[in-house]
């Protein structure tokens, strides 16, 4: 119960500042317009689907690959699919597939690296050999032994991405926790008997966090695009169900790149937007969260 | 290399009303708030103060050495008889020629990826328009002045090989190697320890000696500044606050602060006495200051502190900017005339 | 070696003792540049022994490189001790790892020089010492009067609890520090250099609440220094380190009026005097800079201070010092004076006085005002 004290005072602080950090954010133009656009994609994206009044798999017979028009505002493909409407589920998946997948390995990087850099030794030796075997073989290649094991579909994605994608920010997270490690309020936390799990959480963790953001927030658009090329190699999510990489993928006939733009310019304009956005957003926060930083005044 | 004679040596460095403000989230700090000062020919000049006090920035803003946001301006600085305030890039012309400088930290001044003798030879050819070979003739003659041993070998070193005391006697080197009159050490022995500080300052001495070059010695510590510097500033939130002779100053503090600063410093007595510490803190420069800034913290604070400026007054011997000082006779600094028997006072 | 005293046990009483140090040594392998082999051994410290009795302050005083903060760090168990031992309270924890060193830690606890990197630049006043008062296993109305308490005893208001460190003042993240330290009421704070890094004025504020607490709380200080004159002013007994050994140790008094060891002699001869009417020359009594080729190489029998030495000269090279070590400085019964590291410590206390006129007059180096009101 005493910790349970300490994580409210924690929780009490982190919510004080979750504004201020907004404001922050808020406070860089260009990371304003990328959150704002960011946000807006999220709220079409996830609200979009329960609104649309087609499905992305309604084929109009009469509209095969039409450029666009009051009926169709993007246009629709070679089966007469609805390109806005594919392109709001596309997006709703990559950012499941980016989000998701980022998560599980900011996760694991993070454990593994702040548990091999804070004990060193042994269990140093190992998961620092383990990241290197890994890191020496091409993601995409393993990606691809990976499929062949499972069906492929947005979880398969999510967890090739997800489980390969750690030894990255395993060795930074072990590269940060070895310095911060020396740093004199590590050494005072140790000296004041504090348990090493505590030491982790509360004094490592808190000063990882702006490195990790800034990891993260590239991995989401790495990965995104990780997902647009599994789709584009066959890999990925399987056609019908709508990726940006699926529909991109369309662009491979050279009859649609030339003719129809409409099919596949929204789709790759919204990913590159996507992933931009993803990164100034990051690093804006990253700066929000420096403790210096009175709220961005700085 | 002619030596004054009996006739007052001539003025080296003369600066008045320097005012120097950096620009700050918070809004302009006003660092150096109108110092003027002057400096003779092989004098030793301490200015002595806390961080923040605007010590070093006086110093920096001399050769112009201060970050771009900061804006100086002057009624008057001259170096060796230089007008820097007459043209924009005057400066260039007296650094390394007529100025050489000395910083705090010795490991990060030196470039790694150079040899020693190359760093020197370097000022020479630049300035002095020496030849590659004159000019390591020239740095080799200068290692062995600032007492570097085995320093033919050490000319083709790198600076991780010397211990910090000899790096800066190669930054020492550097900064006289053009033999200017003027010499700024700004908390040049902070980061060595005692022996070799000590041996430092023997060699500042000698080079007062043999060169006659002035020494702006910049410090935190009033009992380096009092043993070897021959007049002393204090500063106190970007102002002189009392200004003399070395033996005046220290031995007959009279403004509050420098009395203050005097009663912290430990000392070495046979009686170890408890430091009086001062209460409180410095004041926020990028507040303007009204009156006395030393007023909060200070024990003998008046009304008038808090509304009148302050200008400093006195003789050249003695002079300070307080209204309510102590008086002028006690000796409340140093007790130590009487306790050197032998020594002249 | 020393085989003996390492496994003696304690014969001391135990009630006087609160930290006790045999033999220590902490050698780091210097490896190869280019196999990573490991081609010898630095000896950061080696073979230092010293005790501290309860309230009472030992200063650990040496240059860069003497390994006095090894030994600090060392003692607090921060650092992998070569040999040696350390016994805290009578008890012997060189060996305690986990959970039995952590309940040892609360009697032992460190204040560091650099005020800001000692604290976590993301947790408030009130979350570090929360912490570890929490650690102790207080309830949670205790920790609230405790933290009180001790930011009361720091001489900071509450409201400083919910600062964050850039927002508070070299000197404030001092008082931080020391609270923190003192949250676990321990019987030993190793403080190194606590005041190093701040302002004269702010410095004597720290050393005298440091002075207060001690004579509050009967804490024992290690003090570990670089500047002689801050030590002066609070310890009751120094030692002096040079390149990792104990070279002279004793009453505070005794040893700054009559070092024994010209180590210790030159170190206070080059403290600044603040006085301008000293001779100044008189002052460098270290022969040659401290440059690698300054100490002889391990192979040596003899002194390896000879080189150094002022009074090696004077005292007309004496066989002795070529051919054997001296014998290691220990820290001396009350009443009694230092011990020097040294053959001639009689000798060069004698010259010192003599050839060193700055030792004769310690007090020419008060800048100190009187009392003016």
């Amino acid at each position: 119960m005493t910790q349970a004290e300490t994580t409210s005072t924690d929780a009490k602080m982190r919510s004080r500042h979750g504004w201020d950090v907004l404001r922050a954010v808020a406070s860089n133009r260009l990371a304003l317009c990328a959150l704002v656009f960011t946000a807006a994609l999220l709220v079409l994206a996830f609200i979009g689907p329960l609104v649309l009044p087609t499905s992305p798999y309604h084929t109009d017979l009469n509209n095969l690959d039409s450029p666009p028009s009051w009926s169709h505002l993007f246009g629709t493909d070679r089966s007469g699919r609805d390109v806005f409407t594919r392109v709001v589920y596309a997006t709703r998946t990559s950012l499941t597939v980016g989000f998701t997948s980022v998560a599980i390995y900011i996760v694991i990087g993070t454990v593994l690296g702040t548990v091999a850099g804070y004990f060193g030794g042994i269990v140093d030796a190992v998961v620092s050999r383990t990241v290197d075997a890994l890191l020496s073989i091409p993601l995409l290649l393993l990606a691809t032994v990976f499929v062949a094991f499972l069906r492929p579909g947005v979880v398969t994605v999510i967890l090739v991405i997800g489980l390969l994608g750690w030894p990255a920010t395993t060795r930074l997270a072990r590269a940060e926790t070895l310095s911060l490690r020396e740093s004199d309020f590590i050494v005072a936390a140790r000296v004041t008997g504090l348990t090493p799990t505590r030491i982790m959480r509360t004094h490592v963790l808190p000063n990882l966090v702006a490195t990790l953001i800034v990891v993260a927030s590239l991995g989401v658009g790495i990965a995104m695009l990780l997902e647009a090329a599994l789709g584009f190699l066959g890999l990925g999510i399987k056609p019908p169900t709508p990726s940006l990489g699926v529909m991109i993928t369309e662009a491979k006939n050279s009859l649609v790149l030339r003719n129809s733009p409409w099919i596949w310019m929204p789709p790759s304009a919204v990913l590159a937007l996507l992933v931009m956005a993803v990164n100034v957003v990051g690093d804006a926060l990253r700066d929000a969260l420096a403790p210096t930083s009175d709220g961005g005044a700085l | 290399m002619s030596h004054p004679t009996t006739t007052e040596p001539p003025l080296v460095l003369e600066i008045s009303d320097l005012d120097v403000r950096f620009r700050s989230p918070r809004g302009p700090v006003h660092a150096v708030r109108g110092v003027s000062l002057h400096m003779l020919r092989g004098e030793v000049l301490g200015i002595v103060g806390e961080s923040g006090c605007g010590k070093s920035t006086t110093a920096l803003a001399i050769p112009h050495l201060l970050p771009t946001s900061a804006t100086v301006s002057a009624r008057r600085l001259s170096v060796d008889g230089v007008d820097l305030t007459a043209k924009a890039d005057a400066y260039l012309s007296i650094r390394g020629t007529k100025l050489g400088m000395v910083f705090q930290d010795p490991s990060s001044s030196l470039n790694p990826t150079m040899t020693i003798g190359r760093q020197i030879s370097e000022t020479l050819v630049l300035h002095q328009r020496l030849g590659r070979r004159a000019a390591m003739d020239r740095a080799r003659e200068l290692l062995g002045q600032v007492g570097i041993r085995n320093y033919e070998r050490r000319l083709t070193e790198y600076p991780h090989r010397l211990s910090g005391g000899e790096r800066q006697r190669v930054m020492i080197a550097i900064a006289i190697a053009c033999s200017p009159p003027v010499l700024i050490a700004d908390e040049a022995t902070t980061a060595l320890d005692v022996t070799v500080q000590a041996e430092i300052l023997d060699l500042l001495r000698t080079l007062r000696a043999e060169f006659g070059t002035a020494v702006m010695f910049v410090s935190h510590d009033l009992g380096l500044v009092g043993d070897f510097a021959d007049r002393v500033a204090v500063m106190y939130a970007g102002r002189i606050v009392e200004t003399g002779t070395v033996r005046e100053v220290l031995r007959y503090p009279r403004h509050p602060y420098t009395v203050g600063l005097l009663g912290c410093a430990p000392r070495l007595g046979s009686v170890a006495r408890e430091p009086k510490p001062i209460e409180g803190m410095p004041p926020d420069l990028s507040v303007p200051v009204v009156g006395c800034a030393f007023r909060q913290r200070c024990p003998r604070a008046v009304d008038r502190c808090a509304v009148d400026d302050l200008v400093l007054v006195g003789s050249p011997k003695h002079s300070l900017a307080c209204w309510n000082p102590h008086p002028a006779t006690s000796p409340t600094g140093l007790d130590g005339a009487e306790a050197v028997p032998g020594v002249r006072s | 070696m020393n085989g003996e005293e390492v496994h003696d046990g304690p014969t001391h009483e135990e009630t006087a003792e609160v930290l006790r140090v045999d033999d220590l040594r902490v050698w780091f392998p210097v490896l190869s540049s280019t196999l990573r082999r490991r081609v010898g051994w630095k000896k950061a410290v080696d073979g230092v022994s010293l005790s501290i009795g309860r309230g009472e302050t030992l200063a650990l005083v040496g240059e860069s490189g003497s390994g006095k903060s090894t030994t600090g760090r060392s003692i607090v168990r921060v650092q992998k001790v070569t040999s040696g031992r350390i016994s805290l309270l009578g008890e012997d924890i060189t060996d305690l790892r986990g959970r039995a060193l952590r309940e040892r830690r609360r009697h032992l606890q460190m204040i560091f020089q650099d005020p800001t990197g000692s604290l976590n630049p993301r947790r408030s006043v009130a979350q570090v010492l929360d912490e570890s008062l929490h650690a102790q296993g207080l309830s949670d109305t205790t920790v609230l009067k405790r933290r009180q308490q001790l930011l009361e005893q720091v001489g900071l208001a509450e409201y400083y609890g919910s600062k964050l460190p850039h927002q508070l003042s070299g000197g404030q993240r001092q008082r931080v520090g020391v609270a923190r330290a003192l949250s676990t009421e321990p019987s030993l704070v190793v403080c190194d250099e606590p005041v190093s890094s701040l302002d004269v004025s702010i410095q004597a504020q720290i050393l005298t609440m440091l002075a207060r607490l001690q004579a509050d709380l009967g804490v024992a200080y290690l003090f570990i220094s670089h500047d002689l004159t801050v030590v002066r002013t609070l310890a009751s007994s120094v030692a002096v380190l040079y390149s990792g050994r104990l070279v002279e140790i004793g009453p505070v008094e005794s040893l700054f009026t009559r070092p024994r060891h010209p180590y210790t002699a030159a170190l206070i001869a080059a403290v600044p005097r603040g006085n301008p009417d000293l001779p100044a020359s008189e002052r460098i009594y270290l022969r040659a800079d401290s440059s690698p080729e300054g100490s002889p190489d391990g192979q040596d029998q003899g002194c390896s201070f000879r080189c150094r030495c002022w009074a090696y000269e004077l005292l007309g090279r004496p066989e002795v010092c070529r051919q054997v070590g001296p014998p290691p400085a220990l820290q001396p019964a009350p009443g009694e004076q230092p011990s020097a590291s040294c053959h001639f410590p009689d000798e060069v206390a004698d010259l010192a006085a003599t050839e060193l006129p700055l030792l004769q007059h310690p007090s020419t180096s008060n800048l100190h005002p009187e009392e003016v009101e």
